[in-house]
């Protein structure tokens, strides 16, 4: 029996995985001069211009803002899509990223969430792809 | 620094049957007569187009439209900054004349994107997010979201904005959407971004817009001209974390603007700014000074930026009743300042106004917008 060959990631580089394999972590970079880090990987620090290296942004993160588009997806997307800025919990970032809408999550600011990796739409060249998208741990408190 | 001297524009809409060329000549045509020049009289032209490229596969656009009507080998220069376009051009225009490059030069917006099959905007195919299913509606929609949050901005609030934009384009002969609309239909129109209704997201349209810009001292004979007081261009910082409701670009193209111009938000009597969304309009008024961080809904709601309230925001219509060609629009917004400080405007007039206010912002990046323009414009 043959391996199933998994879809290429939307954009090369963007997850990684944890040592036993068992997480997706995001893939970024850190500025060696300054500290900063950045999503998706920089070749140059953006702050400061300084020499940047590889490095594991985490999984989770808190939700800051989302937010759900209803009409024309581009990527062949789903018909409607959950986005959302998202604040890192393992560097001080906030990036923006997909949600996975599965088990009829209603989002909510301040929502936990985790990176998972899923079969969503196309990349530019319109092969279908993989995309880093997160789903719910914990709701938000308040 | 400089003056407006001429005003042209064509109306706003879906013109399946213009071309892009006669979209720009109609602004054109109607500037230099407005001005009593003719095309001999321009020593140069900067001429705004965002998507020729893309969707026409046209470039140097603005050549061939000056050599249609007779206009050759004057310095033209082409300008894309997605909505600031015509805004850039403007500005460019502004810091030429001022120079002494030339005493008068054409500042030209045309678009023409009303295309079969047209997605929602993006600002780059190439950036991650956008990949990630950034759209533009989506940037609006999650500071709306956050709005709501921490001010507890409401939907009826947010949807006063269009009401209040359809109210004035009734008034605008040359606008897209003329017809009022109550805050029940604006609220039950079909989602795009949640919040975000369709009345609540500029519509796409076809047009163009023009204006002559003289050096202050070829203007001096011109006794409808009107004094530019100064022009502020700025790009975004893309910080991280971005707050994206105390829009940190926005603020500063502000304070920097009325610094430069040695005025403050109280001087302005009218507005014009990038209404590209309803929430987009609330976190102008706050970025501009017109209300506190937060209370922009409450403002809106309390009619003080409708027509005879104390500071009129996007009497044209703006950007979601007027319509949004996107190159055009930034002249659109001078055009309307110039013929309100005229004293011109008709029915839509700002009662003895002095001074004008045009914003405008264009591009998404990281959060942030990438780039910001104000102009300030007096009698």
């Amino acid at each position: 029996m043959s391996a199933v060959e998994e879809l290429p990631m939307v954009v090369p580089g963007l997850v990684g995985f944890n040592d036993d394999a068992s997480q997706p972590m995001l893939m970024g970079s850190r500025c060696k001069a300054c500290g900063a880090h950045a999503y998706p990987y920089t070749e140059i620090c953006q702050s400061c211009c300084g020499e940047t290296e590889k490095a594991s942004l985490g999984s989770g993160g808190t939700i800051y803002s989302h937010t759900t588009v209803r009409v024309k997806p581009p990527f062949k997307l789903p018909r409607s899509y959950a986005v959302a800025y998202i604040d890192l919990h393992a560097v001080s970032l906030r990036i923006f990223g997909l949600l996975d809408l599965a088990d009829g999550w209603d989002q909510r600011i301040g929502d936990s969430v985790r990176l998972v990796i899923r079969d969503m739409g196309v990349n530019v060249e319109g092969d279908p792809c993989r995309r880093p998208c997160f789903t719910l741990v914990e709701t938000a408190t308040e | 620094m400089a003056a407006v001297i001429g005003t042209g524009i064509t109306h706003f809409g879906a013109f399946p049957e213009r071309s892009l060329d006669s979209l720009g000549i109609e602004a054109i045509r109607g500037a230099l007569a407005d001005a009593e020049l003719s095309p001999v009289d321009m020593q140069g032209a900067f001429f705004a187009n965002a998507l020729g490229a893309m969707l026409l596969g046209d470039t140097t656009v603005g050549q061939s439209v000056c050599a249609a009507i007779g206009l050759r080998e004057i310095p033209v220069v082409n300008v894309e900054n997605a909505c600031t376009s015509g805004s850039t051009a403007f500005h460019l225009a502004c810091l030429s004349v001022d120079a002494g490059q030339a005493d008068a030069v054409l500042v030209v917006g045309v678009e023409k994107m009303c295309v079969p099959g047209f997605g929602l905007i993006n600002s780059s195919v190439h950036d991650v997010d956008t990949q990630l299913g950034m759209v533009t509606p989506a940037g609006f929609a999650l500071r709306a979201q956050r709005h709501m949050h921490e001010f507890g901005t409401t939907a009826e609030q947010m949807a006063q904005v269009t009401v209040k934009s359809r109210q004035h384009a009734a008034l605008n002969p040359m606008a897209q959407f003329r017809q009022p609309e109550s805050l029940e239909s604006v609220l039950s129109a079909p989602l795009i971004a949640d919040p975000l209704t369709r009345s609540q997201c500029c519509p796409i349209a076809d047009g163009a817009a023009a204006v002559i810009v003289a050096s202050d001292h070829y203007a001096s004979r011109f006794k409808r001209a009107i004094r530019v007081v100064h022009s502020e261009l700025a790009s975004g910082s893309y910080e991280n974390p971005m707050d994206i409701v105390r829009w940190g670009t926005d603020y500063r193209t502000a304070q920097r603007a009325y610094e430069a111009a040695g005025l403050g938000p109280k001087d302005i009597d009218f507005i014009e700014c990038h209404d590209a969304f309803s929430i987009a309009e609330i976190l102008h008024y706050e970025a501009l000074g017109l209300c506190e961080p937060g209370e922009g809904g409450q403002l809106v709601s309390s009619g003080a930026t409708s027509l005879g309230g104390r500071i009129p925001v996007n009497v044209s219509g703006g950007l979601l009743s007027r319509g949004h060609p996107i190159a055009a629009t930034g002249i659109a917004q001078l055009v309307e300042v110039s013929t309100q400080l005229r004293h011109e405007a008709g029915k839509r007039q700002v009662e003895h106004c002095q001074v004008g206010l045009a914003h405008c912002m264009g591009g998404d990046k990281l959060g942030d917008t990438k780039s910001c323009t104000i102009a300030i414009l007096a009698r």
